[in-house]
């Protein structure tokens, strides 16, 4: 067999399409549970840190006098924020608003799985 | 690496499944010599990928072929007494039935070292300068083994339509 007819021969060989593989068996519900267990602790742990750095900063006065000095936002591009600017306000001066705001800050968190990083600011 | 990042790198290799999984199936399935083995292989090579418990490669077709073989040969060494259930065409039912039979019933009869080769280098598209360095032969013996593998291919297909 020469070199012309091997690459005829190949040519009608690769007309025979090989089988594909089956789906891919991924365990799509532990990843996601995972990943949001990540957001929220990492959430938590940044939200206690800067509770703890506020209370260094004013240790002697009531936290409910003062204005916040901390303002936590989620990420724009998951569009109209879910959590009021009243309640990011008692996150940021109250320590025992944090629950609070975690709660109403699930949802977006859970959209933010998978897309960007939680910001903090 | 970032979320996005992560996402972008799911698609990629998501897409490399479907480009090279039908090639890398075939390939896993001439090293492993059973299609069941072979399907697991691949599965597990592109689930590490997804996971992200090895990194991406530059060049994927090279490491995909080669990540495939090691986890081919690692079950092997596992489950020495696996039994061979060939019951799995190795090709999509396009064309004439007796022609895709044929040319399966050529494959399987090849030796082992030139069936592999044949796979890589037909349907996987791989160079014989790839199939060399995964094999740890010489390019020269990469392409004598697809020579007389395909020659043998067929000779053996064309004994049979005469039979």
């Amino acid at each position: 067999m020469d070199d012309r007819e091997l690459a005829e021969f190949e040519r009608d060989l690769r007309a025979f399409r090989p089988r594909s593989p089956r789906p891919l068996p991924l365990r799509r519900g532990k990843v996601v549970l995972t990943r949001l267990l990540t957001m929220l602790s990492a959430a938590a742990v940044a939200l206690l840190g800067m509770q703890i750095v506020k209370r260094l900063e004013r240790p002697n006065r009531p936290s409910t006098d003062r204005p916040p000095s901390v303002l936590y936002t989620l990420p724009d591009a998951h569009g109209a924020p879910d959590v009021s600017l009243a309640t990011l306000r008692r996150a940021a001066v109250d320590d025992n608003s944090l629950t609070e705001f975690l709660d109403a800050a699930a949802p977006r968190l859970l959209r933010a799985v998978g897309g960007e990083e939680m910001r903090i600011r | 690496m970032g979320e996005n990042t992560g996402t972008m790198d799911q698609l990629l290799i998501r897409r490399w499944y479907n480009e090279h999984g039908p090639a890398l199936l075939m390939f896993a399935r001439t090293v492993a010599g059973d299609a069941a083995a072979g399907e697991d292989a691949v599965h597990q090579v592109f689930l590490r990928l997804l996971e992200g418990r090895v990194s991406k490669p530059d060049d994927p077709r090279p490491y995909l072929f080669r990540a495939v073989r090691n986890a081919v040969l690692d079950a092997t060494r596992r489950e020495r007494n696996r039994t061979d259930l060939e019951c799995e065409p190795w090709f999509e039912p396009a064309g004439p039935d007796e022609d895709r039979e044929r040319l399966e019933a050529a494959l399987e009869e090849l030796p082992g070292e030139q069936r592999e080769v044949v796979v890589m280098k037909t349907w996987g598209e791989l160079t014989f300068e790839e199939i060399a360095s995964l094999l740890s032969i010489s390019a020269n013996t990469a392409a004598s083994r697809w020579r007389y593998g395909v020659e043998k291919l067929r000779a053996l297909m064309a004994r049979s339509e005469a039979e």
